[in-house]
C-alpha cells in the first residue's frame, strides 16, 4: 500500500506535448521522457504524494491531459 | 467603513509552551538558509504540522545559540493565504503588505496602485519588487502559508521571476499541501532549494511519546504509542486526535487496536472520537463556527447565539482542540484548516438546513462591523443572492473607489445574469469600473443591460431618474472615448438635468462627465465650473478616484490656458490630500504628476520636472491606465528631445503609441501626433513630418480651433524648419485663435515661434509679457540660444540650440560628465553633440572649437 509520505516510482502518460526542458525543470532527477504521437510518458518519476500532485498540476497548467498512471511500490525515501 | 487588509493574515502561528520541539527540522531549515538557498519548500498533505514546524524554526535558536534576527540581521514576515488570494492583484497586495509589516514604505507606489485595483504588467511588478528588495540591508524571510491555494499561472510566473532576480537577502518559504507547479527540479539542481517533505515531518515514536506525555498530559504504555505511531504513520493530526480521544479512557489498548485503514478513514474516525469526548453543546459550537475563517468571541456569539463564546474559545485552546490563536490579546483565533474542513463536512451532514442561516448571521455581523468584504463573502456562501445584491448595491461605489474594484467585478459577474440584470445599479458600477480602468470596449454590453433594466422601472420616479442620469453620464464617457465630442456633451447635459440633488455620488459623477465633455468641446469656463463641482462633491464622500479624475482634467485645462500657478496649487494639494487619507493610488494620478512635471519644465526646474515625470510614468505604468501612460510619455518625450536625447524621446513616443493602440481614448491622439512630428522635425526628417501632419486630416490652412491648435503649432514648427513662406501667416492665425479664448498655453509658443517666423522682437516681448507672470522661462531660454544660433552666416550648417549650449559649457571648461549633469543627459549624448559641433565648426579639438566659436561670435 502506498502512503502519503513515501517516495514511489510512477509512470504517467499524458495527451499533449512535452520536451526536455520540462523534464529538467519540473521532474525529479532520473525521470525519463518518451514522446509518442501527441502523447508522452514520464517514467521512473520518483516522488511522494505532494510531489506527484505538483507534477500533474504543472502539466495540467500546460494543457496536458493525464490518461494513465501506474505506481511501483518500492523503497522508502 | 473599512476595506482594510485583514491583519490576522500576517500573524505567525503561536507556539504553545507544550509544543513538541522538533529540533532536527529546524536545523535542516537553518542549514538551507546558511547555504544560500533561495527558497524553502515545506510540502506535505494536511495535518503534518507544516506551519508549526516553520514557526518553530523561526523561533528556534540557531546552532550557534544566536537569533540572527534579534541582532538585526534578518527579519521574518508571514502571510496566510486562502483561495480568494488566488488573484494577481489581491495576492501581490497582501505579499507587499506582509513585507510592509517589517519594512515600512516597501514598494509604496506599487502597493497603492494594487490597492486601487490597478494591476501593472508582470515585468513592471517584478522589477519594482526586485529593485525595492535590493535596497534592504538585512535578510528578509517571507513565509507563504497554505500556498496550495495559489494556482494562478501569472502569480506563479511572477514569483519565479522574483526568485530568479531577487538579491540574496530575500528568502521565500512556501508551506503547501502539494508541490507548486513551479520548476522545482531546476532549483534543486542549482542548489537553490531546501525541502521538508512528509517523510521528514512524520513523528517518530519518541516524538509521539513526547506529544502524548508533555503536550497532552497522557501516560500511554510504550507499546500503544508505538502502535499508534504506526497506525497513523506518524501523521501529526492523527496522533493529536488520537491523544484527545484517549483522554479519560481506561483501556487505551482497545482504542488503539480499533484503529485501522487509510488516513482519511482514520481521520474521520478520530474526529468522531475526539468530538465524542466533548459535550453536545461544545460539538455544536465547533460545527457551527467551522464556517468562519477567523473566530472571535463576538462573532461566534452572533453565529451561535451563545453568550459564553469567548470563554468557549479559551477552553478549546486549553484543550488543544486544534484552535490556533492569531494575536497576542487572545481576541482572534482560527481552526487548524484540516480540522475545520472535517467539521464543515460534518456540519453539512448534520446541520445542512441551517448552513445558510449560519452564513447569513456571519454576514450580518460583518456588515454591522463595517466589513463589507467578509459580509459579502458570507452572503455568497449562504446562497442568498438577494442579500448579495443588496450588499453590493450598498457598498459598490465605495468598494470600486477604495481598492476593491477587481473583487467587486468578480462578485457581480458571478451572479446569474437574471439576478444581475435585475439590479441596474450593479451593472452601472461595472461600467464605471471598466471606464476607470480604460477598458472602454468591454463596457458596452453592461451599459446595454443597464438600459434594458431601466425600461422596467416606473418612469419619472427618483429611482428611474437616478439610473438614467448614471447611464447618460457613462454613455457620455464612452462617446468621448470614441471621439464623438458633441454627442458626449449632449449626453452629459441630459445627465446633469436628471440627477437628484440629494445623491452626492451621482452629483459628483455627472458633474465629472459634464466637465470632461465641456473640456473636450473647448468650453473651458463651463468645464472648470463642472469639474470643480465634481471635485467638491467627491471629496465630501472621500471618493478619491472621482476627485483625481476631476483634477486631471482641470490641470489639462489650466495648462492649455497657461494658468500654471493655479494648476500647481490645485494639483499638488489633491495629491497631498490623497496620500494622507488613502493608501490607494487613484487611477490617473500618473497624469497629474505628469502635468505638474510639465509645469516645472516650463519653469525651467528641469531636475524637478524630470523627477515628477518619471514618477508619473511609474504610477501610470503601475496603473496600466492607457491615458495616463500616453500623456506622461508625450511630456517625457518633449523633455528628452529638448535636451538632445532624441533616441530616448523616440522610445517614449513608441510606448505612448502602443498604449493608444491598446485602448487609449481618441482625444489624446492629436497630442501624440504633434509630439511625434516635433521629434521628426528635430531629426531633420521634414518629409516624414509633413506626411504625418497630412495624415491627421488637419491641413495647415484649416481654421485653427482649441482642438486643432496642437497640430497647427506642429505645422508652424515644420514650416519654420523648411523656411516655408506661409509660416508667419499661420503664426498669426494661431495667435488670433488662442487669444480669442485666452488659451495662453497655445498663445505663448505661437508668439515665440511667430517671432522667428517674422514677428521679431515685438512678438517675443508680447510672449514674455504673458508668460513671465505665470513663471514661463524654458521657452524663452530656447529662444535666446536660437537667436545666437541664427546669427552666424559663415556656417554652412547652423549649430542647434543644444549644440550651442554644449559649446558654451565646453568654453567654461566643464568636463563631459559635468556637462551631462548640467543638461541632464547621458555622457554619450554629450559626446554625440561635441562630435557634431566639431563637424560644423570644421575643427578636431576642444580648444579649436572654443576658439572658432569665439571667432564667430557664438560664445
Amino acid at each position: 500500500m502506498t502512503t502519503t509520505y513515501e517516495t514511489h516510482s510512477y509512470t504517467l502518460r499524458f495527451n499533449g506535448l512535452s520536451d526536455d526542458s520540462f523534464l529538467g525543470d519540473y521532474c525529479p532527477a532520473g525521470t525519463t521522457l518518451t514522446v509518442g504521437e501527441n502523447t508522452f510518458t514520464l517514467s521512473n518519476l520518483r516522488a511522494d504524494q505532494a510531489g506527484l500532485l505538483g507534477v500533474i498540476r504543472s502539466l495540467h497548467n500546460l494543457g496536458c491531459t493525464l490518461i494513465s498512471l501506474s505506481v511501483e511500490t518500492g523503497e522508502n525515501k | 467603513m473599512t476595506t482594510n487588509l485583514l491583519i490576522t493574515k500576517f500573524y505567525q502561528p503561536h507556539l504553545s509552551p507544550k509544543q513538541i520541539r522538533r529540533i532536527h527540522l529546524a536545523q535542516r531549515l537553518w542549514q538551507g538558509l546558511e547555504s544560500g538557498h533561495r527558497m524553502t519548500l515545506v510540502s506535505a498533505p494536511a495535518g503534518y504540522g507544516k506551519s508549526m514546524a516553520v514557526a518553530e524554526w523561526l523561533g528556534e535558536l540557531s546552532e550557534k545559540g544566536e537569533k540572527p534576527w534579534n541582532s538585526g540581521k534578518a527579519t521574518v514576515s508571514w502571510l496566510s493565504l486562502e483561495h480568494s488570494d488566488n488573484e494577481m492583484g489581491r495576492f501581490f497586495t497582501y505579499f507587499i503588505a506582509a513585507l510592509n509589516q517589517k519594512e515600512d514604505l516597501f514598494c509604496k507606489d506599487l502597493f497603492a496602485s494594487l490597492r486601487a485595483g490597478e494591476i501593472p504588467g508582470v515585468d513592471v511588478l517584478v522589477s519594482d519588487l526586485v529593485n525595492a528588495m535590493s535596497a534592504w540591508d538585512m535578510l528578509h524571510i517571507l513565509v507563504l502559508d497554505d500556498f496550495h491555494t495559489i494556482q494562478e499561472k501569472t502569480i506563479l510566473d511572477a514569483l519565479m521571476s522574483i526568485l530568479t532576480h531577487a538579491p540574496r537577502n530575500f528568502h521565500l518559504v512556501l508551506v503547501t499541501r502539494e508541490d507548486p507547479p513551479m520548476p522545482l527540479s531546476r532549483m534543486r539542481s542549482r542548489g537553490q532549494l531546501t525541502e521538508i517533505r512528509a517523510a521528514d515531518l512524520r513523528f517518530s515514536v519518541a516524538e509521539a511519546n513526547l506529544l502524548f506525555r508533555d503536550g497532552l498530559g497522557l501516560e500511554i504504555p510504550a507499546v500503544d504509542v508505538t502502535r499508534l505511531t504506526e497506525r497513523t504513520e506518524g501523521w501529526a493530526a492523527g496522533l493529536q486526535l488520537a491523544g484527545v480521544s484517549l483522554r479519560g479512557r481506561e483501556n487505551p489498548g482497545e482504542f488503539v487496536q480499533a484503529l485501522s485503514g487509510s488516513h482519511r478513514l482514520i481521520l474521520h474516525y478520530l474526529t468522531e472520537e475526539a468530538l465524542k469526548t466533548r459535550s453536545p453543546e461544545v460539538q455544536e459550537f465547533l460545527l457551527k463556527t467551522s464556517i468562519l475563517p477567523r473566530l472571535s468571541g463576538d462573532l461566534c456569539q452572533a453565529v451561535t447565539g451563545r453568550t459564553d463564546s469567548a470563554g468557549m474559545l479559551e477552553r478549546l485552546l486549553a484543550a488543544n482542540l486544534f484552535i490556533i490563536p492569531l494575536d497576542d490579546e487572545g481576541r482572534w483565533y482560527r481552526y487548524h484548516h484540516l480540522f475545520a474542513e472535517l467539521l464543515q463536512h460534518r456540519l453539512k451532514r448534520e446541520f445542512a438546513a441551517s448552513l445558510s442561516d449560519l452564513h447569513q448571521r456571519a454576514s450580518r455581523w460583518h456588515e454591522g462591523q463595517d466589513m463589507p468584504v467578509a459580509s459579502i463573502e458570507h452572503a455568497l456562501a449562504a446562497g442568498d443572492e438577494v442579500r448579495v445584491v443588496s450588499l453590493l448595491e450598498k457598498n459598490a461605489w465605495h468598494l470600486l473607489t477604495h481598492g476593491h474594484s477587481r473583487p467587486l467585478m468578480k462578485w457581480v459577474e458571478s451572479l446569474p445574469d437574471v439576478r444581475r440584470n435585475e439590479s441596474p445599479k450593479l451593472t452601472t458600477v461595472i461600467v464605471w469600473g471598466k471606464i476607470l480602468h480604460g477598458e472602454y470596449r468591454q463596457a458596452a454590453p453592461y451599459l446595454a443591460a443597464a438600459q434594458t433594466a431601466l425600461e422596467k422601472i416606473p418612469p419619472e420616479t427618483t429611482e428611474a431618474d437616478s439610473l438614467q442620469a448614471d447611464i447618460l453620464a457613462l454613455q457620455s464617457f464612452l462617446a468621448l472615448a470614441q471621439g464623438h465630442a458633441f454627442e458626449a456633451l449632449s449626453l452629459a447635459e441630459k445627465a446633469r438635468m436628471l440627477r437628484p440633488e440629494d445623491n452626492t455620488r451621482l452629483i459628483g459623477s455627472t458633474a465629472l462627465a459634464l466637465g470632461v465633455a465641456y473640456r473636450v468641446a473647448g468650453r473651458f469656463d463651463e468645464a472648470v465650473r463642472s469639474l470643480e463641482e465634481a471635485l467638491q462633491f467627491a471629496q465630501t464622500i472621500d471618493d478619491h478616484v472621482t476627485a483625481m479624475v476631476a483634477v486631471v482634467h482641470l490641470a489639462l485645462i489650466w495648462f492649455q490656458l497657461g494658468r500654471l500657478r493655479r494648476l500647481i496649487d490645485k494639483a499638488e494639494f489633491a495629491i497631498e490630500r490623497t496620500e494622507i487619507i488613502s493608501q490607494v493610488a487613484p487611477v490617473m494620478i500618473g497624469t497629474v504628476h505628469a502635468v505638474i512635471g510639465q509645469v516645472y519644465y516650463e519653469w525651467n526646474q528641469v531636475e524637478k520636472a524630470r523627477e515628477m515625470l518619471l514618477h508619473g510614468l511609474r504610477m501610470a505604468q503601475l496603473s496600466g491606465q492607457p491615458t495616463s501612460v500616453i500623456y506622461v510619455c508625450i511630456y517625457l518625450a518633449r523633455l528628452c528631445q529638448d535636451s538632445g536625447d532624441l533616441e530616448t524621446a523616440a522610445g517614449y513616443l513608441r510606448e505612448a503609441s502602443d498604449a493608444l493602440e491598446q485602448g487609449g481614448p481618441g482625444w489624446v491622439r492629436l497630442d501624440l501626433v504633434a509630439q511625434q512630428v516635433n521629434l521628426l522635425v528635430s531629426q531633420g526628417n521634414l518629409a516624414e513630418a509633413e506626411t504625418r501632419l497630412k495624415a491627421t486630416g488637419i491641413p495647415a490652412e484649416a481654421p485653427v480651433t482649441f482642438r486643432t491648435d496642437v497640430i497647427h503649432l506642429a505645422w508652424l514648427r515644420w514650416m519654420i524648419s523648411c523656411r516655408h513662406p506661409g509660416a508667419f501667416a499661420l503664426a498669426k492665425r494661431i495667435a488670433q485663435s488662442a487669444e480669442s479664448q485666452e488659451r495662453n498655453g497655445t498663445l505663448i509658443p505661437a508668439l515665440v515661434l511667430g517671432a522667428k517666423a517674422g514677428g521679431g522682437a515685438a512678438w517675443l516681448a508680447r510672449a514674455r509679457q504673458l508668460g513671465e507672470p505665470e513663471g514661463y522661462q524654458r521657452i524663452f531660454i530656447d529662444v535666446t540660444l536660437h537667436e545666437n544660433a541664427v546669427a552666424c552666416p559663415e556656417l554652412i550648417e547652423q549649430l542647434t540650440l543644444r549644440e550651442m549650449e554644449v559649446l558654451r559649457l565646453l568654453a567654461e571648461g566643464l568636463t563631459y560628465g559635468a556637462i551631462a549633469a548640467r543638461l541632464v543627459v547621458s555622457v554619450n549624448t554629450v559626446r554625440f553633440h561635441v562630435k557634431k559641433v566639431y563637424g560644423k565648426l570644421g575643427v578636431e579639438k576642444q580648444t579649436q572649437a572654443v576658439d572658432r566659436g569665439r571667432e564667430l561670435g557664438l560664445i
